[in-house]
């Protein structure tokens, strides 16, 4: 299952939060050993911006564990490419309601779901993109090592490149996708989710199955009226 | 067919006082053909103070309304009865929709929410009476200092209708919220004087060759970049000239200096 979690509701599924925050710790200090990265006494990466209230899209695997994910910001807020990368958007400070930061792409090593490592990087996007158009976003810009192009580009989804810069852990990119219905369905066919209920919404969708609805007797319809 | 934020735009009666916001209200409203339409600073953030008067109370637009109660300020379509009401009981504490709002940046769809709790269900019944429609969608706004507010698209329609109104209108209606509530920061100068936006450059050319009449595909070959890059840059610029759309972002940034043309 994917699931759609604002951080507020991270407490509702506690192995869910600790394993994510353990694999990124695991992926981003150890594995591809960041610089910028710190744990906690714990051994979890936390950062500041997951105090912003950030809304995580987590592929979860069969025992209720994190397998991968992204966290997504509005740029109307902090985001990691105002702070440290507007050089890579020609000093402009992206800011706008309609485009959201994807940050902290954490991918597994191994299938989960039925999802293979090699899918994976397109299933996330695809929630996101559903996940987006639900609330009318254009765009998702990303800050990310070069090497991710190659994975974009196995997966069908290439962003435009707005620059790139050396660091001292190799070269970085910001890379821009429009996001439309078309874009989010290509994703479905290329993560192979294509017809498979496979978003959950974490926790209306989970909790609130039968929502409550205001009484039938007040529904008077302008839009039908208006048409 | 123009898109309703550019029919707003020609609309749009240029609020210079607590007033005239009554009246945006009311034409968004109208543009979109809802229901109702309403805004509400659930926190202005530390030290604000308003420019208006009085300090408390309402004040009517031509149909909407506009209302101040310890600290909230609100505007919108709904009667001014369920404004004060809502103000009163402080429904701002229970209401699920400002839970949502508070919890997520994410616009939220009223159906999501859980209203079944008894004082939920009575503040329910009590926005009926007062006649609130049965769909609504909800947009958090969140800037410096604290400041969080919300903006609501009420309507009476069947799901099917309320789905396929919410698809078609969702990017538009992050665009007006947002427009709207940096409309209330400048009307009521709640931060003191406006402050000039800083643009970078590229934003000033970008804007400027749109402003003489370039096409977008002209300007973004003279630029070298992609018409996306272009679009991203544009809306950036559009965002911080709190401006509704690109034309009107040319025109304040002409008025305020920031470019010459």
């Amino acid at each position: 299952m994917i699931k759609i979690v604002h951080a507020a509701d991270l407490y509702r599924r506690p192995v869910l939060a600790a394993s994510m925050f353990r694999d990124r710790a695991l992926q981003f200090k150890d594995r591809l050993q960041w610089g910028a990265i710190e744990t906690d006494d714990m051994g979890l990466e936390f950062d500041q911006y997951d105090e912003l209230n950030p809304i995580y899209v987590i592929i979860e695997d069969e025992n209720g564990q994190h397998a991968c994910s992204a966290r997504l910001l509005p740029t109307t807020g902090r985001t990691m490419l105002r702070e440290h990368f507007s050089d890579l958007t020609g000093g402009v400070d992206i800011s706008s309601p309609l485009i959201w930061e994807v940050t902290r792409l954490c991918l597994a090593p191994k299938e989960a779901d039925g999802i293979s490592p090699r899918r994976a990087p397109a299933a996330l996007f695809w929630a996101g993109c559903d996940l987006a158009l639900r609330s009318g976003v254009e765009f998702f810009v990303a800050v990310y090592f070069s090497h991710m192009q190659r994975v974009w580009k196995m997966g069908g989804f290439a962003p435009e490149v707005l620059g790139t810069r050396d660091t001292p852990d190799g070269e970085i990119c910001c890379g821009l996708w429009e996001i439309t219905p078309a874009f989010r369905d290509m994703l479905a066919e290329r993560s192979g989710l294509a017809g498979r209920n496979a978003l959950q919404y974490f926790p209306s969708e989970a909790r609130f199955p039968a929502a409550p609805r205001f009484p039938a007797d007040v529904t008077v319809s302008r839009l039908a009226t208006a048409a | 067919m123009a898109s309703k934020v550019e029919k707003l735009f020609e609309a749009l009666p240029g609020p210079g006082s607590i007033e005239d916001l009554g009246l945006l209200i009311d034409t968004i409203r109208d543009v979109f053909g809802v229901l109702h339409v309403v805004y509400l600073a659930v926190s202005l953030g530390q030290s604000y103070s308003v420019a208006s008067s009085p300090g408390a109370g309402k004040l009517r637009g031509v149909d909407g309304s506009w209302w101040r109660h310890t600290g909230k300020l609100g505007a919108g379509t709904y009667s001014t009865e369920w404004g004060e009401r809502y103000a009163e009981a402080d429904y701002a504490r229970i209401d699920p929709v400002i839970e949502g709002a508070i919890r997520s940046f994410m616009p939220i769809d009223w159906k999501n929410l859980d209203w079944s709790t008894a004082a939920r269900k009575r503040f329910l019944r009590e926005a009926i009476e007062c006649g609130i429609g049965n769909q609504g969608y909800t947009i958090p706004i969140r800037g410096p200092n604290g400041q969080f507010a919300v903006f609501v698209i009420n309507e009476n329609c069947n799901d099917d209708q309320w789905a396929r109104f919410i698809e078609e209108h969702a990017s538009q209606l992050l665009v007006v919220a947002h427009f709207f509530h940096q409309k209330v920061i400048e009307v009521e100068r709640l931060f003191g004087p406006t402050v000039q936006p800083k643009l970078s450059s590229r934003e000033t050319d970008v804007l400027k060759l749109i402003a003489i009449g370039k096409s977008r595909a002209q300007v973004a070959h003279e630029l070298q970049i992609s018409e996306n890059t272009l679009r991203v840059y544009l809306d950036s610029a559009r965002h911080k000239l709190s401006a509704l759309n690109i034309t009107h972002a040319a025109t304040i940034a002409v008025t305020k200096g920031i470019i010459t043309l």
